[in-house]
């Protein structure tokens, strides 16, 4: 072909040009694939050699090593102490699955199972066994976790489809019937749980508007006493629901109170105490006589005060939720009153998240407490009890000793150290603004109130 | 460039005035063309091919000499031949009979006397200044990389301290003229564009003709307001008479990062946490078994392994840039027209799978300008210029600052790229909180235009008839400027998983709904005009020279989009001005000038208005004199001095100080109703206080200077010594005492603090010092020419008074130190052991254990607290830069290399990136740096002085504040550009009809060193979260014909 003379000289620019052009046009690659482990091959043993850790419970993460565990966490089935335990991930020379509960015996068998994941392919067992601790767990009672907030849904039903338990803010256990939890939940409906049944109820509390505290009447039938936490000065705030008819006809108590946040029942003499928001007062109420007079002053006005009286009515625990201190009172068995308080956990001044002795713990809004007896004291003489509490915006779970020493009992503690997590006590459960607390002596076990969870929790023992 | 302007300026009047008439005398007898011939040489008679020879006053392409150097070319007689050629000087040869003209051409090497220097006032001889004046050689400026000149200054331009503190595309380099000598609203130069204030940065560097700094008060009295931080004057380039030249010029870039942090994997980061957990006797965060998970990737979801700067950023980017300018004209008329574009991509990648708009951050910039000169009669000259520009900013929808925060803060083990069941991670809902992927691909997408035309009249008009040498300029100049600003932007729902799995499961949580896609727009827009006017005289008698020009201006400004509701925002800003000058010189050795600016600003009260600016400056030029007059190898030595003062009305945002305003009291009120009825009325009291002295901020500026030039140019250099005293600095008293009564108050609104019943004053001095100046070098060995260039500028400043809080510790007063002045504790080293701790003073940033800093009680109380904060290091915007470089020319190659540095500037480093695990909760990343570095190691490495602290889980305010710890020397120096070029052999390139053909290389912050490095240290940027400064390669190519 004959090239152009013109052309010809001018290849060395055009070519230039064109090269320009071209570096102009380039772009960048996109992202980098990851590397993928290497299928199962059946030429080749299946081997297992060790694990990681070589003890722990139910929940706990387990690394286990060896060879030709394949890729896919479908087709590898781990059996721990002959249970089932659920795989995470696969990859060729390492698996990471979690200790199922009950696994007591501890061998850890390893089975490459077929596409269907129904027949056994190659079968591996670890030469060490692992050493299953039984403890104390976090787990779900009842209620949905939502991922997404809005989507909620607030219904009775059996426990599993119950929807959400909002606003949690007091649980209280029918003395006469340990299997009937009560919540009260502000202006959400009260609930009445059936540990037994396994149902979660509508407590009906018509007319009432926000429920703070439910507690029990000591004389007649142990009566249904719940507060109604108003802003009015002429309006009365206890209603009585009676056990007669089954807790749905109420009475209200002829007792005008404004802002009631915590009330007990003294569980020897009977006398109803219940503490006043804005003045910051505690009052004391005799439903015999109907006679109302103030029992003491608390230090701070403007706060919420939960009273949790010691099962020998020897003492109560006030709690000041906005002022982040558990005060203590003595009760004067002669004046049938409970004396001026003194702080013993937590400061009044500064919330923190500290562990230690009295006024030198931290806490950060205290919120419900109960007393559970502790057997280890029983030896010991003297008082037998521990009290547990939750500390809403540490998002844990605190235990106070008659001693005064206050540790974590569970969640992680701290703010902003909010989750959903079940398992082991302080290392994996979370909690989000725990409010309420009941121990449950017959079962022997705690349920929290999770309030923005909008879960109620256990916290059990395992058992074999 | 400039000898050229003149020379062609000159040779005009010589050559055309006196034959003008010869010609109509003639013209009937000679019409008929003859063709002529000639060889074109050089000095040493080597023959030139490629020189253009053409007709004065004629248009066509004329002729070009070839290979042997021989040209022919058909003319008429009495017309003359114009030979001219890149790098020569013009000859200009009138035709009469002879059939073959044979030509030398000079080359030229434009010797110091003569170059020309652009003024306030118009051009003037190199040898005649008497002010600190710098012109600064735009070729210097062309072969950097970026989209304004601003960023190619520093190193380059002595009197200029400069940093650049983003290199996100469309970010530039600030700039102060010898540095910063306020503390007040305004500390930057005023630019001025053919006259008239304007953006430098939408000119395109090839338009350029001159570009000049005025430093001192005698260049810049004149202009009397804001001529406080000195001047830039930019010339744009205009037509000239001759053949059309055209030239184009395409490059092709390569950016990278020079520099940026660098994170510590994912299993390092995580046995880091531990360490910072159980070094503090806490449980670690990650038990054994996690550790190991994380370590054989066996969990992506809770226990991923992301590199996210290496899932957003780009190795690499690639951009181009194209200019083409057009000019040329005839004897009554001349034009110059350019258009450039400007494509700079960002370094973000994009999801290729999304086609409908580009996430990246980018930037583009058209401009075009036309200057015509058109002689209306041979006394008056109208040139008439419009020029404007389109820029537009791109940015991923959530923007650039965000994008980097959250770079920043995610670290390996936080989040993956997606969760395994296609859920998109990120943190929480806020914008600067999303995982960067999300943020760099799935927020839409944000645009910024900027939008500008300017128009410039400019009439002259010679006035000999009235006295020779009088000349009348008058100039009026009309901006308009838009800026319009287009969100559209969305969000992927967006979820987060609790921190441990639920027998196995994970646990989700929402962090964000998904939004589709919104928009939302803003615009502002500004319309300035200039007129000015000038009386320009000139005298010559026998060895002495007058000079005189007066001078009036008035300008103003005003929105004209975005006003909102408040009623000032639509009064113009106006200024209004009379200037003038008188200069005298005795034979090119005396030289005296007086100038005096006066000038008024509405932003004062009348009676305040108007300030006074006079300066006055003489200069010596030793090398005239009899004694040095017959040494050869001096051919300038000059001494300058002057003295003078300029103005600053720039008082930020805010307007009329002067005025008071009114509102009613909030809250409270009278009742003035019976009983059961309301009449409530609120009182009124001052909202602003008037404070109706308030007037100009003045600069008094005192310079001495030295111009040298020895052996026949081969040395030449400036140097400039300079004092500054800033009085009256405005700004707001904060130290009234309480009785005075004024009820000041501090209100938190829209996120500013807003002041009210503050009054304000001119009270603060500050005092600035320094020098600068620059030393050229050349030399030829054989075929190759050498020069070295080097450049420096210091300035240092002090507040002298500034309205503070009294101390008895004189020592926390900013009276006496450096504007911005870096302060904080004196670190000495870590704590020992307790021991230590319990022998030194106590610290009362919460406890301390062996291994936190340890600090210095300087005032000897006892206990170190805020009161020992001190000035330590300097300040973060540098007080030195300096340039040095050398240029080598071989036949058609030449070599430019450019290092460039800074001094006195230290910053502190702090923010998550520093303080690892600050926030306690997972955000934030751990720096390679400190992973292997010598860190405090609780039994392993406690060594007090080592270069991290004990790890702390969780803020530690003992440790994480500003102190000498913590303080870092920014200074550097980089190989700034590299500029290789080869200019292809003239026969080739005259066979394509061309001219000249350059392909060249550049490549931009090659090397960097410094003592500095985390990330760019010119960047002086405290925590890493700004996007990185770019290093560049480029290639192009330039053709001129």
């Amino acid at each position: 072909m004959e090239v152009n003379k013109t052309n010809r000289r001018c290849w060395p620019i055009q070519g230039i040009w064109v090269a320009l052009i071209v570096l102009c046009c380039v772009q960048c690659k996109d992202v980098g694939s990851e590397e993928q482990a290497v299928a199962y091959d059946p030429s080749k043993p299946l081997l297992v050699t060790d694990f990681l850790p070589k003890e722990g419970g139910a929940g706990s993460n387990l690394v286990i090593y060896g060879d030709n565990f394949g890729n896919d966490p479908s087709q590898v089935k781990v059996v721990i102490g002959g249970k089932t335990a659920k795989v995470v991930s696969v990859q060729g020379n390492a698996l990471y699955c979690i200790v199922p509960s009950g696994a007591f015996d501890g061998d850890v068998q390893v089975y490459v199972m077929d596409e269907s994941g129904e027949e056994e392919l190659a079968h591996g067992e670890a030469p060490a066994v692992f050493v299953y601790e039984k403890k104390w767990l976090v787990s779900d009672l009842v209620g949905t976790y939502y991922e997404i907030g809005s989507q909620f849904e607030e219904k009775e039903g059996p426990f599993g489809d119950c929807g959400a338990f909002k606003e949690m803010t007091w649980f209280t256990l029918d003395p006469k019937n340990p299997n009937h939890l009560y919540v009260a939940a502000e202006s959400n409906s009260a609930r009445k749980i059936d540990l037994e049944e396994k149902y979660a109820y509508y407590f009906k509390t018509q007319g009432v508007g926000r429920k703070s505290v439910m507690t029990w009447r000591l004389d007649g039938d142990q009566d249904l006493v719940t507060a109604e936490n108003h802003a009015s000065d002429t309006k009365n705030a206890f209603y009585v629901f009676s056990r007669s008819s089954n807790f749905t006809s109420s009475q209200v108590v002829d007792r005008v109170a404004r802002g009631v946040n915590g009330a007990a029942v003294h569980p020897v003499n009977g006398e109803m105490y219940y503490s006043i928001f804005r003045a910051g007062e505690i009052w004391r109420y005799d439903f015999a006589t109907g006679e109302s007079k103030l029992a003491f002053a608390n230090p701070f006005p403007s706060t919420a005060v939960f009273i949790v009286i010691h099962p020998s009515g020897e003492y109560a625990y006030f709690t000041n939720y906005e002022h982040h201190y558990i005060l203590r009172s003595d009760y004067d068995p002669i004046a049938k009153t409970f004396k001026r308080p003194y702080p013993v956990a937590g400061s009044a001044q500064s919330d923190g998240y500290v562990d230690g002795v009295g006024t030198n713990a931290r806490l950060r809004n205290p919120a419900q407490g109960v007393f559970v007896k502790n057997p280890d004291y029983e030896s010991l003489g003297g008082e037998q009890y521990d009290y547990y509490f939750c500390d809403q915006y540490n998002h844990c779970i605190r235990k106070l000793t008659s001693l005064g020493r206050v540790s974590t009992f569970a969640g992680r503690g701290n703010n902003g150290a909010e989750g959903y997590a079940n398992g082991d006590l302080r290392l994996e459960a979370r909690f989000n603004g725990p409010k309420a607390i009941a121990y449950d002596e017959a079962r022997k076990c705690f349920y929290i109130g999770d309030k923005n969870n909008w879960i109620i929790r256990k916290i059990a023992r395992e058992e074999e | 460039m400039n000898k050229l302007v003149v020379f062609i300026g000159l040779a005009l009047s010589a050559v055309s005035c006196p034959y003008a008439r010869a010609q109509e005398t003639v013209q009937q007898v000679v019409q008929e063309e003859v063709t002529i011939s000639g060889i074109v040489t050089d000095v040493n008679d080597e023959p030139l091919p490629g020189v253009s020879v053409s007709i004065l006053n004629v248009p066509g392409l004329g002729a070009r000499t070839d290979n042997a150097g021989k040209y022919s070319i058909k003319v008429q007689r009495f017309q003359t031949l114009v030979f001219s050629f890149v790098g020569y000087d013009k000859q200009e040869i009138l035709f009469n009979t002879q059939m073959e003209i044979n030509v030398k051409m000079q080359e030229s090497g434009a010797s110091v006397i003569d170059q020309v220097v652009v003024t306030a006032t118009g051009n003037q001889r190199r040898i005649a200044v008497t002010g600190a004046i710098t012109t600064v050689d735009v070729e210097r400026l062309k072969s950097n990389p970026s989209s304004s000149m601003a960023d190619a200054l520093a190193g380059q331009v002595p009197g200029i301290l400069a940093m650049q503190s983003s290199g996100r595309p469309g970010e530039v380099s600030e700039f102060w003229i010898r540095g910063i000598s306020t503390f007040g609203a305004s500390n930057s130069a005023l630019i001025l564009v053919d006259g008239f204030e304007r953006d430098m940065n939408e000119i395109n560097v090839e338009d350029v003709e001159s570009f000049t700094l005025l430093k001192d008060a005698s260049a810049t009295a004149i202009y009397g307001s804001r001529g406080a931080n000195g001047v830039v004057l930019i010339n744009t380039k205009r037509g000239k008479e001759g053949k059309i030249n055209i030239n184009a010029k395409v490059e092709g870039f390569r950016s990278s990062f020079t520099q940026l942090p660098k994170f510590a994997d994912g299993y390092t980061y995580a046995s880091m946490a531990n360490e910072a957990k159980t070094t503090r006797n806490q449980e670690p965060l990650y038990s054994q078994a996690e550790l190991e998970i994380l370590r054989l990737g066996l969990d992506p979801d809770l226990l991923p392994n992301v590199d996210w700067m290496d899932i957003l950023l780009r190795d690499a980017t690639y951009s181009n840039r194209s200019q083409l300018s057009l000019s040329g004209g005839g004897r009554t008329a001349r034009y110059y027209v350019g258009g450039s574009y400007h494509d700079q991509q960002g370094m973000y990648k994009v999801d290729q799978a999304m086609q409908d708009y580009n996430t990246n951050s980018n930037y583009k910039r058209y401009t075009y300008r036309m200057n015509v000169d058109m002689d209306i009669t041979k006394t008056t000259l109208l040139r008439a210029g419009v020029s404007g520009s389109l820029r537009k900013e791109n940015d991923p929808g959530v923007g650039t600052k965000a994008i980097w925060t959250s770079l920043m803060g995610y670290n390996p083990v936080m989040m993956p790229l997606t969760y395994s069941d296609g859920r998109i991670p990120s943190w929480t809902g806020n914008d600067d909180n999303l995982n960067p992927w999300v943020q760099g691909t799935m927020t839409g997408y944000r645009e910024n235009w900027d939008n500008n035309i300017q128009t410039t009249l400019n009439l002259e008009q010679k006035l000999d008839f009235i006295t020779s040498g009088l000349r009348f300029v008058g100039r009026f100049g009309y901006d308009t400027k838009n800026w319009n600003s287009i969100y559209r932007i969305k969000r992927p729902e967006t979820w987060r998983i609790e921190r441990f799995r639920n027998q196995g499961e994970l646990v989700f949580s929402r962090t964000a709904e998904e939004m589709k896609m919104i928009q939302a727009s803003s615009s502002e827009g500004t319309r300035r005009d200039f007129f000015e006017w000038d009386l320009l005289y000139n005298s010559n008698l026998g060895r002495h020279h007058f000079g005189a020009v007066a001078k009036y201006m008035q300008s103003s400004e005003v929105f004209t989009q975005g006003l909102g509701t408040e009623l000032k925002n639509g009064i113009a800003k106006r200024i209004q001005g009379f200037s003038g000058r008188v200069s005298y010189n005795f034979g090119s050795r005396y030289f005296a000038d007086f100038n005096f600016g006066y000038t008024g600003s509405e932003n004062f009260h009348k009676d305040h208005r108007f300030g006074f600016f006079p300066a006055f400056s003489a200069a010596w030029n030793v090398a005239e004199e009899s004694f040095l007059k017959d040494a050869t190898w001096v051919d300038m030595f000059k001494i300058r001095y002057s003295h003078g003062k300029t103005g600053n009305d720039r008082l930020g945002d805010e307007r009329f100080p002067y005025l008071y305003s009114i509102d009613q009291m909030t809250g409270g009120g009278y009742q003035f109703g019976d009983y059961q009825s309301s009449n409530s009325w609120a009182g009124m009291r001052y909202k602003q206080i008037s404070s109706p002295d308030v007037s100009w901020e003045v600069a008094t500026k005192k310079d001495l200077g030295f111009d040298f030039s020895f052996l026949n140019d081969k040395i030449s250099g400036v140097l400039d010594l300079f004092h500054e005293r800033r009085d009256g600095i405005y700004m707001r008293r904060d130290y009234l005492p309480t009785y005075v009564g004024l009820g000041s108050e501090k209100v938190r609104e829209n996120n500013k603090d807003v002041y009210y019943r503050w009054p304000k004053a001119n009270v603060g001095v500050v005092k600035s010092r320094g020098f600068d100046g620059n030393l050229n070098i050349k030399q030829k060995f054989n075929a190759v020419d050498l020069t070295f260039r080097g450049n420096i500028t210091y300035s240092k400043n002090e507040i002298l008074e500034r309205d503070e809080q009294n101390t008895i510790y004189a020592y926390s007063l900013e009276e006496g130190h450096r504007v911005d002045q870096a302060r904080g504790l004196v670190a000495l080293g870590l704590f020992k052991d307790y021991d230590d701790i319990r022998n030194s003073p106590t610290q009362t940033y919460g406890e301390v254990m062996p291994g936190d800093i340890k600090y210095k009680d300087v005032n000897g109380d006892g206990v170190v607290n805020d009161a020992d904060r001190v000035a330590i290091g300097a300040t973060r915007r540098p007080n030195l830069i300096y340039g040095f470089g050398l240029s080598a020319k071989w036949k058609g190659i030449d070599v430019n290399v450019l290092f460039q540095g800074a001094g006195k500037s230290t910053y502190f480093i702090n923010g998550s990136t520093v303080y690892m695990f600050q926030g306690g909760d997972g955000w934030g990343n751990v720096l390679m740096d400190l992973a292997n570095s010598n860190r405090w190691i609780l039994g392993v490495n406690e060594d007090p002085n080592a270069e991290y602290p004990r790890l702390t889980y969780g803020n530690n305010s003992n440790n994480n504040r500003a102190s000498t710890y913590w303080l870092r020397n920014g200074a550097y120096m980089r190989l700034k550009n590299l500029d290789i070029g080869y200019s292809l052999p003239k026969h080739l390139v005259n066979r394509a009809r061309l001219n000249n053909v350059r392909l060249f290389f550049v490549g931009t912050n090659l090397l960097t060193f410094s003592k500095f490095k985390l990330w760019d240290p010119e960047m002086g940027n405290p925590d890493g979260k700004e996007y990185g400064l770019s290093k560049t390669l480029s290639l192009g190519l330039s053709v001129n014909l």
